[in-house]
């Protein structure tokens, strides 16, 4: 898979590579029990902190998208779920957003201003 | 070297001397060689098989002009081949012709004088000498092959496409490719290792193993690109490793890989000699390198699209550095 980060993004760099494996995972560019690279190399090649990807890793243990097994590495965890709670929030933004009388432009505006 | 002084050294300078080499001792010295003369050694170096001179010289001599006639037609032929046929034609030609030349020579200076062909021994230095001496020489031909015009392979003109990076951004990929063939042929090799061990000499056995070993490291490779280059890990531990630094490559593509037009399955070629090498574990896909000194890097794996946008965004990144990379942004 591909891996992205912005070092110049607000947004904290284990978040980054914590939401990269999320989208590989709904985008299926991850499938369930395929092996992730090892944190140090993945650290190495995108020149952060080993620390940094363990944390992402981590994160995604708990959530249930990883698993970690000491010294066989990190792999999807077989029953791991896609992220979609984004898409419903979406849906009921809009629904939210209409209800209190925007216009389908201003609900765009009011996304863009959040990013 | 030109085109014209490679066909000349491939086609005439080779084989002439090489023959030369094995003709010239064996005809100064035939007078003075026995009737029969030893044509076969046991593992001791006692002779223990024979022949006339001139059949011995019809034998080996026909398996000479076979390997050099080999070396003579890619150096004079102005047909162009797959790329790595000229260069492994050759290098096979020569090492057979150089064989064949050296056993005529060792013949004609170790057994001149000698009474009867049961007295010839044969040195196991000889052999060893004679065999990294031809495997040199195959190397030199397959080396002065891969310089000469070859046909053109498919999809490499167009132009190579490469993702838009930000300065900040840090882009890495990694894919796993395994094949089954390596890991069935390694097992079967082992069980032939493991029955030669118990019937024949122990070294056999042992070069079994060794290769069977091998054979484990073509069932899974892992190839990542990143900012440093693309390198290729081998086997489940994942080592051994090739790399090739970002600043040697000047293109990436992504490439329909046949195996036949690559030398085959496996690692193929040499970067060092053939100018060209591949990675090979089966047919399709793959990512290939054209390098800045015109050789050729190619690996095996699943949607190359990635992993080629990616290195060639960092080759024009690391061609023309930006000044604000690394830079924190002032928004």
């Amino acid at each position: 898979m591909l891996w992205k980060i912005d070092t110049q993004s607000s947004q904290p760099l284990h978040e980054q590579l914590a939401g990269q494996v999320r989208r590989a995972i709904a985008t299926r560019a991850l499938v369930e029990g395929e092996k992730l690279p090892p944190a140090r190399e993945v650290a190495r090649g995108l020149g952060v902190n080993m620390h940094t990807v363990l944390r992402a890793f981590q994160t995604l243990r708990d959530e249930g998208l990883l698993e970690v097994r000491r010294g066989r590495g990190t792999s999807v965890a077989p029953d791991a779920q896609p992220v979609t709670r984004h898409v419903e929030l979406a849906r009921s933004l809009v629904s939210e957003a209409r209800r209190a009388g925007l216009e389908d432009r201003e609900i765009l505006q009011l996304v863009e201003v959040q990013l | 070297m030109k085109e014209k002084t490679s066909r000349s050294v491939l086609g005439i300078v080779i084989p002439v001397a090489v023959a030369a080499i094995g003709l010239v001792p064996y005809r100064a010295y035939r007078s003075d060689l026995p009737d029969r003369i030893a044509s076969h050694f046991g593992v001791s170096g006692r002779a223990d098989g024979s022949m006339t001179p001139e059949v011995f010289l019809v034998i080996v001599g026909a398996l000479m002009a076979i390997g050099l006639g080999a070396c003579v037609t890619m150096g004079v032929t102005r047909r162009r081949f797959q790329p790595m046929v000229a260069p492994s034609v050759s290098a096979v030609g020569a090492f057979f012709g150089s064989v064949s030349a050296g056993i005529l020579a060792i013949t004609a200076i170790s057994q001149r004088g000698l009474e009867q062909w049961q007295d010839a021994t044969l040195s196991p230095w000889a052999v060893i000498a004679l065999i990294i001496g031809s495997v040199a020489l195959a190397g030199l031909a397959a080396w002065i092959a891969s310089s000469l015009p070859h046909q053109r392979q498919a999809g490499t003109d167009a132009a190579p496409p490469a993702i838009a990076l930000s300065p900040g951004e840090r882009v890495f990929w990694s894919a796993t490719l395994s094949a089954r063939w390596p890991l069935v042929l390694g097992l079967a090799i082992l069980l032939v290792g493991l029955a030669l061990l118990l019937i024949t000499e122990l070294w056999i056995g042992l070069v079994m193993l060794g290769i069977s070993i091998l054979m484990t490291f073509f069932g899974r490779i892992r190839v990542t690109a990143d900012r440093s280059g693309l390198s290729v890990r081998y086997g489940v531990l994942g080592w051994p490793r090739r790399s090739i630094p970002i600043r040697r490559i000047a293109a990436a593509r992504a490439v329909d890989i046949r195996p036949t037009e690559w030398g085959g399955w496996g690692y193929r070629g040499s970067l060092a000699i053939m100018r060209r090498a591949a990675v090979v574990l089966r047919a399709g896909p793959g990512i290939r390198l054209d390098l800045r000194d015109g050789k050729v890097f190619a690996v095996t794996i699943d949607d190359p699209e990635d992993p080629v946008r990616l290195l060639n965004a960092e080759i024009s990144r690391h061609a023309a550095p930006n000044p604000a990379s690394g830079r924190e942004s002032i928004f």
